[in-house]
């Protein structure tokens, strides 16, 4: 029973300051689009990136005279790392074939003899393809017996750790400033409501219907605004992920399960921003 | 059932009331005169608890102003009924709705809802005007239905704000004929009039209040 009632003046509330709901919507469907579109791109950046650090090599050259019975046993010992996903054994004559792919001559044209020393090419597990843990990982390879020097591209690596906090960070502090504008929005439409329906207010206060009973309708029209919102910005996000895979990049993929967190969040914002508009001006009435 | 002890208000820093003492009986009908702004309306904001004395204290039925918590004034206020001048009608409800309503923020079943609007409706002869809305009706009928809703919850007693400061005499006169049939049915009647034609044809005790004080 007070259920559908509380449904029903919560959709009551729309009609009541409909320019505010409205422009609220609105605000809230830009704001949450943006969010929408923040997470595909983040999602299509991080596979690239993914694919890019999946890449990476670690090459660990061995010191000259390692025998391969040598070179083998050591590459078994790095193949029992956590870290280690793939490791394979480059012995001088393919060092030789691998010199003469890149360089277009043979070694031995050059050299007369094979300098080339033996190496083991480490693929790493999806955590330890960073900076910090490429590091680290190198130190204790670097400490092992028959091991010359670990050859792996450092300083890409280290780069692009760094620019993925910036762009990270920077994405993180827009969305919250996304989110803080929506906060406001729907505080002050709700703050809105309550004063065009102070009469209706004032009566359930004078025939006794609780707080949280009052309350109520206000906080289902703040989660409407914000599911309405939000919902119709995850249907303008996909739309454009279609778009974009038509015209521009047929690459881009997304999952629609992955928009969920917009929807949350216009679930959420609108349920915190009208709790706390409705715990405010409730007290002016 | 009702009782003031040596009340003092503020509000906003203005002295209100000073040292309000009086007593309300069960099922009584009672006056409170005083010209405007004396404090009637805030003696009767007092008995549902919208305003709470700085000093002093009010007890109504089993309610204590001073030791009342927030949750239990919405329970107090499903007893007492409260009329005003200005009907305070939702317009964007029938007169079924706005009665209705009263019992609907309080939880009560639709088939209850239903039978005891349509009884209250009936008391005040308005059961033909269930349909309409407050803005179709005409000052006398918009109270009487503020009447019905405020009566609607089986009430203790009636608080009425000038109920008739709106009305012509003759209109005035059924109203007062409406307040004095619910209270020969047992429901008290605490009144706030300036009316003297009113206080001569209906002979109930008054309150007199003055700039914030009592003289009965």
């Amino acid at each position: 029973m007070s259920f559908w009632f509380t449904i029903r003046e919560g959709f009551k509330g729309f009609s009541r300051a409909r320019l505010s709901t409205t422009l609220t919507i609105i605000s809230i469907f830009f704001s949450h689009y943006m969010i929408a579109l923040f997470l595909m791109a983040s999602y299509n950046f991080e596979h690239w990136v993914d694919d890019f650090r999946s890449r990476v090599e670690l090459e660990v050259f061995l010191e000259p005279g390692t025998t391969d019975n040598e070179a083998q046993q050591l590459r078994r010992q790095m193949m029992d790392y956590k870290e280690v996903e793939k490791s394979r054994y480059i012995s001088k004559d393919e060092a030789a074939a691998r010199f003469e792919k890149e360089f277009g001559r043979s070694v031995f044209d050059v050299l007369q003899s094979n300098p080339l020393p033996t190496s083991i090419v480490l693929n790493l597990k999806p955590p330890y393809r960073r900076a910090a843990a490429l590091e680290k990982l190198t130190k204790k390879l670097e400490a092992l017996s028959f091991v010359d020097e670990v050859v792996y591209p450092r300083r890409v690596i280290t780069l692009l750790d760094r620019y993925m906090k910036v762009v990270y960070l920077a994405g993180a502090l827009v969305l919250l400033l996304l989110l803080l504008i929506t906060f406001v929005l729907i505080y002050n439409t709700i703050r809105l409501t309550i004063f065009a329906r102070r009469d209706i207010i004032e009566i359930m206060q004078l025939v006794g219907a609780k707080r949280n009973f009052i309350k109520r309708p206000f906080i289902i029209e703040g989660l409407l605004q914000g599911v309405i919102g939000a919902s119709l910005s995850m249907a303008a996000a996909w739309g454009s992920l279609h778009l974009a895979q038509t015209y521009i990049l047929s690459s881009l993929a997304f999952k629609p399960l992955y928009l969920l967190p917009v929807l949350l969040s216009g679930l959420v914002i609108g349920y915190i921003s009208a709790g706390f508009s409705v715990a405010k001006h409730l007290k002016e009435i | 059932m009702i009782e003031f002890y040596n009340v003092h208000t503020s509000i906003r820093d203005k002295k209100i009331l000073n040292n309000i003492t009086f007593r309300i009986l069960k099922g009584e009908f009672v006056f409170l005169t005083g010209p405007s702004g004396a404090g009637k309306s805030t003696i009767l904001r007092h008995i549902y608890m919208d305003v709470l004395p700085d000093n002093g204290m009010v007890v109504v039925e089993n309610y204590n102003s001073a030791k009342i918590k927030d949750k239990e004034v919405p329970l107090l206020r499903r007893k007492i009924g409260v009329v005003f001048q200005d009907f305070k009608l939702l317009q964007d409800r029938t007169v079924f709705e706005n009665i209705a309503f009263a019992l609907r923020v309080t939880g009560v079943s639709s088939r209850d809802i239903k039978r005891r609007v349509m009884r209250v409706l009936a008391e005040v002869n308005l059961g033909h005007k269930r349909s309409q809305y407050p803005v179709t009706l005409s000052g006398g009928e918009q109270q009487r239905v503020a009447i019905a809703r405020a009566i609607v919850n089986n009430p203790f007693i009636v608080l009425a704000d000038e109920p008739t400061g709106n009305l012509d005499a003759e209109t005035s006169m059924e109203i007062m004929d409406i307040l004095e049939r619910i209270n020969r049915q047992g429901t008290a009647v605490l009144m706030a009039t300036h009316s003297q034609e009113i206080l001569q044809h209906f002979p109930h005790r008054h309150i007199h209040v003055e700039g914030g004080e009592l003289s009965q």
